[in-house]
């Protein structure tokens, strides 16, 4: 004879979801072999370490390193609106070049062409820019070289 | 102005109701390509299957076209119109590559970023399936033309399931169109006259205080993510859980770069993004496991966290719609009281045991039992919640490996008298037609079944047809739900006379020759002796028993009779009374006697309760037949399945549901066998089914939670529920679907066709399945009425509705061809009235009806494990009339008793106007003895079927308490008046002052 008797189910023990994350991680990076790529370069690590400081060590790559670091640098002080400007320009003079580069030789423009150029307003208007940074650019490769950091500690 | 197909005056239907053989094909020409298609078909459907692509997001075939997004544009005849809005016309010219209307579409899209921000790798609705993300990148949008701007609305996260963020809110109105014409509830609605319009819930600014229903059409046709299910937030992607205080930040960040870079790399990101979430959140179709409609959708998971139900457009019963409970009513599946060990009783207390010991000891025990007092002495109850397969496997069980036929399920308390009137009329014990064919009727007449809480999807198709197509309703029920309010013609006969006015109709019908004289000339039997069995039911005789005035029976009897097509439905408040069968049967008679039967659109429907309540009996879970109906005592049937299973089996018919709880008193059944099912409580006068319980030697119960009938076991085995296991269920229209494993059993249980599977190996049988698909085959190879039926017809979502032919062909409707009797002619039957049982007198002179709530199902024993669902019905209560409320002094709050012949129950009252006089309501909502409705229900019976008189309680009504909490919360839906309109009424937007139809630029395009 069963008489009703009540039971408590117990709370369930709260499933380690860490581990089970941790789990996951490692099945995947087994499976894509990123695992054993990591084992090797690790197993390596003497040698592979020392192939790539001496690679790293050397002229050419600390220029490199300086080098984009002083392009990133260089972007970061351009205003974006500036910077897409210029890229729109250069974009668009590069579209003109590229059209005018397959046009048969023209020929020179003789004394009347000359003097024609010498009054196109447009054409002025578009190399007076270019001339001023050509001689800005001028000037300032003209300063002794520096670093770029000091120099920015210099204008501070 | 562009010209509209709509016509704001009415809602837009739903689906498309031309069907292929009224489809006239005609030639369109495409940007200079001549493409031939059926005329009348939406233009961007017409598209997609050419693969050409027409921007669209507030677009869905399932809405039809709302027109808000403007995205669509094309070039006919030279003129701008929405493409949405178009459908094919023979020598249609269209446009789309036109630069007008290139233009036109741009400037839709910029439009809709300038209130949308894109942020989509902390959205949780990145997903690949963003209709905004995706337009906007395949549109190639460079950039936000227009400024993005924050809207002067907080994000409303009221709701217990879903939050509502105005900001990211793009106005396409596709959650308006589907609240007010697909669910057709009428909630929500935009404001466009507002300065800055949103969406409004019955007007106001909060979700959770409104009448919505939470059915989550809105959330599921959000085409991003301002309508967002609160269990997506923070879990969908790897980024999305990052706190506000760095989300925020981030976006902002983003979107500083985002003038500079434009949407090209901020896309990018995402679409990485949308690929990490792709390895994590699996995608796995499943089906409903709450009623017997049958919804099938996605659910998205990661691991075994629920993330959403995501309902599709191909589901077969219900494309796009859900109700509560299927959309949200999720959390018991990693509930923590799920039992995940087999328990045994020892000592008066229960141990946790291995399943080795478990099966051990259940099999000692059967054995012994059967050995000492036959194999009749065992019993086994299937459940309607479990699979056909399993269905199958417990009356194998109980047949090939007990050998009993003692062996049933549930539908013996529902709709068991309605299968019986069905087998007596017109030959197969499931609905005529599918929900198709109650769509496409002209009147439908509905008794005893309060559809928008019982089997809301479906009460969401009769809505939209009422509503769309002018489709009648009679509704016939003592209480006022929401089937009544939407009635065209509503009477409230006594309680227990449904056989008296039905049948007064049907003489009224015959005497007036309003009958279809052809038709039962023609295809039915039996016309004179029911003739003469009516004759007691004069309009006169019917108004005296039922309180429904002669004439109002006369002219509802003419309006059955003139209708062109009419489906009769009907759920538990007809089947659940002494005579059930035969009130049953006069519906199926009413249906005969009035042609409504064998051609679409007609017959009968009874509502099937749970989800395989159905295809539990269909798999032979009966005591008297096999799978497929077929009776045990048929020598030939028999001997096939002895063929089959390699034993010897019964002949006679065993004990049901019902009759076994005598026999487990009797002593005549020592053990049972009870398969997730909650018998203690939803059988009737549970006392007394505890009481049989005391008396068993030996109990197995096979459950996922540790219910009220577990405590009475001497086994209890952890089963799984339906997203932890494959197998297939049939609905209410015959329908099979299959189901696949979302998430793997949980720890320490198992599925419930491999504990049967195992079970029977210990009892010595040679059960060796390892998939149910194997089960499904031998089903099929031994049931006639399946023999078509297989996992690779079942495909995805692809259904069979039997019976089915062996070569997959099926039926969805049975009776084109004739009945399946000899002479394939249907059959009158005549019936004779038996007043209720248990009758109000001075004593007991309440009457106490039941049923279901929207948010529960059945006891609850799921449902209460979800805090959202619990939250809108915290408890059991009463519902009483004002009426009553005055004369016994009580209110809303007020703690009482209920006292039957029975038993009592402690409830509060909830004093309403759904119900009148002296008749109160109690839900099935309580899994304890306190609170259960069936305390007060008695032994009486369906005098054919052996279904308990559910229906017919007397109680008399004690006042324990006037003072006390409200039963329901006071942001219930029932407390809130809905704001039903036409649809999104998009008019109003081109009304608007500011509003100017693109190409041109638009004034204020963060506001609308």
């Amino acid at each position: 004879m069963a008489k009703a008797i009540h039971y408590e189910v117990p709370a369930p023990a709260m499933p380690d979801e860490a581990r089970e994350e941790l789990d996951k991680l490692l099945r995947n990076l087994h499976e894509r072999g990123v695992l054993r790529l990591l084992n090797d370069l690790l197993g390596a690590f003497p040698e592979v370490s020392g192939i790539l400081m001496r690679g790293i060590n050397n002229e050419d790559s600390r220029n490199a390193i300086q080098n984009l670091s002083l392009l990133a640098m260089g972007l970061g002080r351009i205003p974006p609106e500036r910077f897409a400007t210029v890229t729109r320009a250069l974009t668009e003079a590069l579209d003109a070049m590229e059209e005018n580069a397959g046009d048969r030789a023209p020929g020179g423009p003789g004394v009347t062409g000359t003097y024609r150029l010498l009054h196109d307003d447009d054409l002025w208007r578009g190399l007076g820019p270019l001339l001023e940074g050509i001689r800005r650019f001028g000037a300032r490769l003209g300063e002794p070289e520096e670093k770029p950091a000091a120099r920015r500690h210099d204008l501070e | 102005m562009t010209e509209s197909t709509t016509d704001p005056n009415r809602g837009t239907p739903g689906r498309p109701q031309q069907t292929d053989t009224e489809q006239v094909l005609c030639s369109v020409n495409v940007d200079g390509n001549l493409l031939i298609g059926p005329a009348g078909k939406p233009l961007i459907d017409f598209l997609e299957q050419h693969r050409i692509d027409l921007p669209h997001v507030c677009y869905l075939p399932s809405l039809g076209p709302i027109e808000t997004c403007d995205t669509c544009w094309v070039e006919v005849d030279g003129e701008l119109q929405r493409g949405c809005a178009l459908t094919l016309k023979d020598g249609m010219s269209v446009r789309i590559d036109s630069e007008a209307a290139r233009d036109a579409r741009h400037e839709g899209a910029d439009r809709i970023v300038a209130r949308h921000e894109l942020y989509c790798s902390v959205c949780e609705n990145n997903n690949g399936d963003c209709e905004v993300h995706n337009v906007v990148e395949r549109m190639e949008i460079p950039y936000q033309r227009y400024p993005y701007k924050e809207k002067p609305y907080e994000l409303d996260d009221s709701h217990p399931f879903y939050q509502y963020d105005p900001d990211q809110c793009i106005l396409c109105g596709r959650c308006v169109e589907a609240c007010q014409n697909i669910q057709v509830t009428g909630t929500l609605s935009i404001d466009w006259e507002r300065d800055d319009p949103r969406v409004l819930w019955d007007g106001g600014e909060v979700a959770n205080e409104s009448s919505c229903v939470s059915c989550g059409h809105c959330v599921t046709v959000c085409p991003c993510n301002a309508l967002m299910e609160k269990t997506m937030v923070g879990q969908a992607g790897p980024l999305t859980a990052l706190p506000e205080s760095v989300k925020r930040p981030a976006i902002d960040l983003v979107k500083r770069v985002e003038p500079t870079v434009g949407f090209q790399p901020i896309f990018a990101l995402s679409e990485v993004d949308a690929a990490w979430r792709e390895s994590e959140i699996k995608r796995t179709k499943t089906v409903c496991t709450y009623c017997g409609v049958g919804c099938a959708f996605e659910m998205w998971t990661r691991d075994r966290t629920i993330l959403k139900v995501q309902p599709v457009e191909e589901a077969p019963v219900n494309g796009i719609s859900t109700c509560v409970k299927g959309k949200f009513g999720w959390d018991f599946v990693n509930a923590e009281d799920r039992l995940t060990t087999p328990l045994i009783r020892d000592n008066g207390e229960f141990r946790p045991a291995s399943w080795e010991e478990a099966y051990a000891l259940i099999a000692r025990r059967f054995l012994e039992i059967k050995e000492a007092h036959g194999p009749d002495a065992l019993s086994f109850v299937a459940s309607s919640k479990c699979t056909n397969e399993e269905s199958y496997l417990v009356q194998k069980l109980a047949r090939a490996v007990i050998g009993t036929n003692n062996v049933d399920n549930c539908s013996r308390y529902c709709q068991s008298p309605a299968t019986q009137g069905l087998w007596r009329t017109v030959g197969y014990g499931g609905d005529e037609g599918s929900i198709e064919d109650l769509e496409g009727a002209e009147l439908l007449v509905i008794v005893g079944s309060n559809t928008a809480e019982s089997h809301p999807v479906i009460a969401t198709r009769l809505k939209q047809a009422q509503k769309h197509r002018g489709q009648r309703h009679i509704v016939a029920d003592l209480r006022r739900h929401e089937m009544v309010e939407r009635a065209d013609e509503h009477i409230h006969p006594r309680p227990g006379t449904d056989l008296v006015w039905i049948s007064a109709m049907i003489k009224y019908i015959l005497d007036q020759g309003l009958e279809d004289r052809a038709f039962l000339d023609e295809k039915v039997n039996g016309l004179d002796e029911y003739l003469d069995s009516l004759a007691p039911f004069t309009l006169e005789y019917a108004e005296a028993e039922t309180g429904i005035a002669a004439d109002r029976l006369a002219d509802l009897a003419r309006q059955i009779a003139d209708a062109g097509s009419v489906c009769a439905i009907w759920a538990m408040g007809v089947t659940q009374h002494v005579n059930g069968s035969d009130v049953s049967t006069a519906l199926a008679n009413l249906m005969l006697v009035t042609g409504n039967s064998g051609r679409p659109n007609t017959g009968c429907y009874p509502m099937r309760g749970h989800n395989n309540v159905q295809g539990t009996s269909d798999f032979g879970a009966m005591p008297g037949r096999f799978p497929g109906y077929e009776f045990v005592a048929d020598d030939q049937v028999r001997a096939r399945y002895e063929a089959g299973w390699g034993v010897t089996l019964p002949k006679e018919k065993g004990y049901n549901n019902h009759t076994m709880v005598q026999a487990m008193h009797d002593r005549k059944i020592r053990a049972m066998y009870v398969l997730a099912e909650e018998m203690a409580l939803v059988d009737a006068n549970a006392r007394h089914v505890q009481e049989g319980f005391d008396q068993l030697d030996f109990m197995v119960v096979q459950e996922i939670f540790f219910t009220r009938t577990c405590e009475q076991a001497d086994v209890v085995l952890p089963g799984a529920p339906s997203v932890e296991k494959e197998g297939t269920y049939v609905n209410t229209e015959r329908r099979f679907q299959r189901l696949y494993e979302v998430m793997p059993p949980l720890t320490g249980c198992k599925a419930d066709w491999r504990i049967l599977t195992e079970l029977a190996q210990a009892l010595g049988a040679d059960w060796d399945y390892q998939n149910p698909s194997e089960i499904m085959d031998e089903a099929a190879s031994l049931a006639p009425m399946f023999a078509g039926v297989s996992y690779d017809r079942l495909e995805g979502f692809d259904s069979l509705q039997w019976p089915v032919r062996a070569d997959g062909a099926d039926t969805p409707h049975l009776y084109l061809d004739g009945y399946p009797f000899e002479d394939g002619k249907a059959r009158l039957y005549p019936l004779d009235f038996h007043a209720p049982s248990e009758p109000v007198n001075e004593e007991y002179d309440l009457h106490v009806n039941n049923g279901r709530l929207l948010e529960t199902f059945h006891e609850g024993n799921l449902t209460h494990r979800s805090r959202g669902l619990r939250s809108q019905v915290p408890g059991n209560f009463v519902e009483v009339s004002p009426q009553l409320a005055e004369a016994r002094g009580i209110k809303t709050g007020s703690l009482v008793k209920l006292i039957s012949r029975h038993g009592e129950i402690s409830v509060h009252v909830l004093v309403t106007d759904r119900v009148a006089g002296n008749e109160v309501y109690v839900p099935e909502n309580a899994t304890d003895n306190e609170h259960a409705i069936n305390m007060l229900a008695s032994n009486h019976a369906d005098k054919d079927s052996h279904t308990p008189a559910f229906k017919e309680i007397s109680a008399r009504l004690e006042v324990v308490q006037v003072e006390g909490p409200a039963p329901l919360p006071a942001d219930n839906f029932r407390f809130w008046t809905a704001t039903p309109q036409s649809g999104v009424l998009t008019e109003r937007k081109w009304q608007r002052q500011d509003y100017v139809q693109p190409p041109a630029a638009a004034r204020n395009p963060e506001k609308f």
